[in-house]
């Protein structure tokens, strides 16, 4: 996926496989030992200004695929109890989930996963 | 396959006023990147450095004067996106193992240290871990039972990576928290760090995912011990 497009044709399509599957590979990774990647917003609470910021060059548009992926993991969050989810709200994992799937865009735009780096790593 | 159903879809992420907050952060290019660390075992060293060099080659290090820089200037001025490699609880295993790691490939780590871990004494350190959810995954690591950082390593890491307080004593500051305990875990664990790495530390971490918002009560502690940022692990907000 490289468009926020792709995304929400992925959502139209009822096809949500592929993000409960890295939500099933985020449940099994072992936090205490691993590296686990998320994404934090920056507030400047000192500001009363709303502005847009500008990004890195290489990021482009991006951001706006991790926008929708980020809600879409959260609808998906939304269905579990607060036991499953550990009493975080649903956007916690959520931007986690969305991090793994949508680490970063390849030269050609498309999402690189986070599992692409550890890849040598991982245990089946 | 199912149908999808977009007033269900928008019911369930407009519940939550976080949701809409980090959906505001994302689509205004105002976040950063983490990849939070706990232990750093021996075992797990290969892993770490494949990661630490697939960051240096597609993002930047992260310095607390890029993130000032950001807000002054509302501009990234890198062509790659940043990361920041977040290394939590102040564990031996930080400096014997990810630090030359970090180090090799100059790569800003920020390190999260409950300030009181490091003063308490060695044969007590697995206990006081044990009782502060300070989980240590791999105990026998050290025959001497040091478990924590000691302050020439946490000076040693500080000449070029970001100290950042994480409570003092690994402690969940809620709404319940008593005034003395909040004065103990966000000022007094500042200024242990202050003395220690000699010079002010500006980043303050709650422990799961409180916000500065949501905890009222604390700001008058965190505005008084002089941080300049909050950290959960949703946000870095800019208090001063």
């Amino acid at each position: 996926m490289k468009t926020i497009q792709d995304v929400l044709d992925s959502l139209n399509s009822g096809n949500l496989e592929q993000y409960k599957e890295v939500m099933e590979y985020c449940s099994k990774r072992v936090t205490s030992n691993e590296g686990i990647p998320t994404v934090i917003g920056l507030d400047d609470l000192t500001s009363s200004s709303n502005e847009a910021y500008q990004g890195a060059k290489e990021e482009g548009d991006f951001n706006l695929v991790m926008a929708a992926g980020a809600m879409v993991f959260t609808s998906l969050y939304e269905e579990l109890s607060p036991e499953q989810l550990g009493h975080y709200p649903p956007i916690a994992p959520a931007m986690s989930a969305m991090t793994e799937m949508f680490f970063h865009p390849d030269a050609d735009g498309n999402a690189v996963q986070y599992r692409e780096v550890v890849r040598d790593f991982i245990k089946e | 396959m199912q149908q999808f159903n977009m007033e269900a879809f928008l019911k369930k992420v407009t519940k939550d006023k976080r949701t809409l907050e980090m959906f505001r952060y994302l689509v205004n290019k105002s976040y950063i990147r983490v990849v939070n660390y706990h232990n750093t075992n021996p075992v797990d060293a290969e892993r770490f450095e494949a990661e630490i060099n697939y960051y240096k080659e597609h993002f930047v290090p992260v310095t607390l004067k890029d993130i000032d820089n950001f807000f002054e200037t509302k501009v990234w001025p890198y062509d790659k996106p940043g990361l920041i490699p977040a290394i939590f609880e102040g564990f031996r295993n930080h400096y014997d193992i990810i630090l030359p790691i970090l180090d090799k490939y100059e790569y800003t780590a920020w390190f999260y240290i409950p300030s009181f871990f490091m003063d308490v004494p060695v044969d007590e350190q697995i206990p006081f871990s044990n009782a502060h959810e300070l989980t240590v995954t791999n105990k026998e690591m050290y025959p001497d039972k040091r478990v924590a950082m000691n302050w020439d390593e946490i000076r040693d890491i500080a000449k070029r990576h970001e100290i950042c307080c994480h409570t003092g004593s690994h402690f969940m500051i809620t709404k319940e928290t008593s005034d003395e305990d909040m004065y103990r875990e966000i000022v007094e664990a500042k200024q242990v760090l202050d003395r220690q790495i000699g010079r002010e530390v500006e980043v303050f971490c709650w422990l799961y995912g409180e916000e500065y918002y949501y905890n009222t009560r604390a700001h008058k502690y965190l505005k008084e011990a002089g941080y300049k940022y909050v950290v959960s692990n949703l946000k870095l907000e800019r208090i001063r």
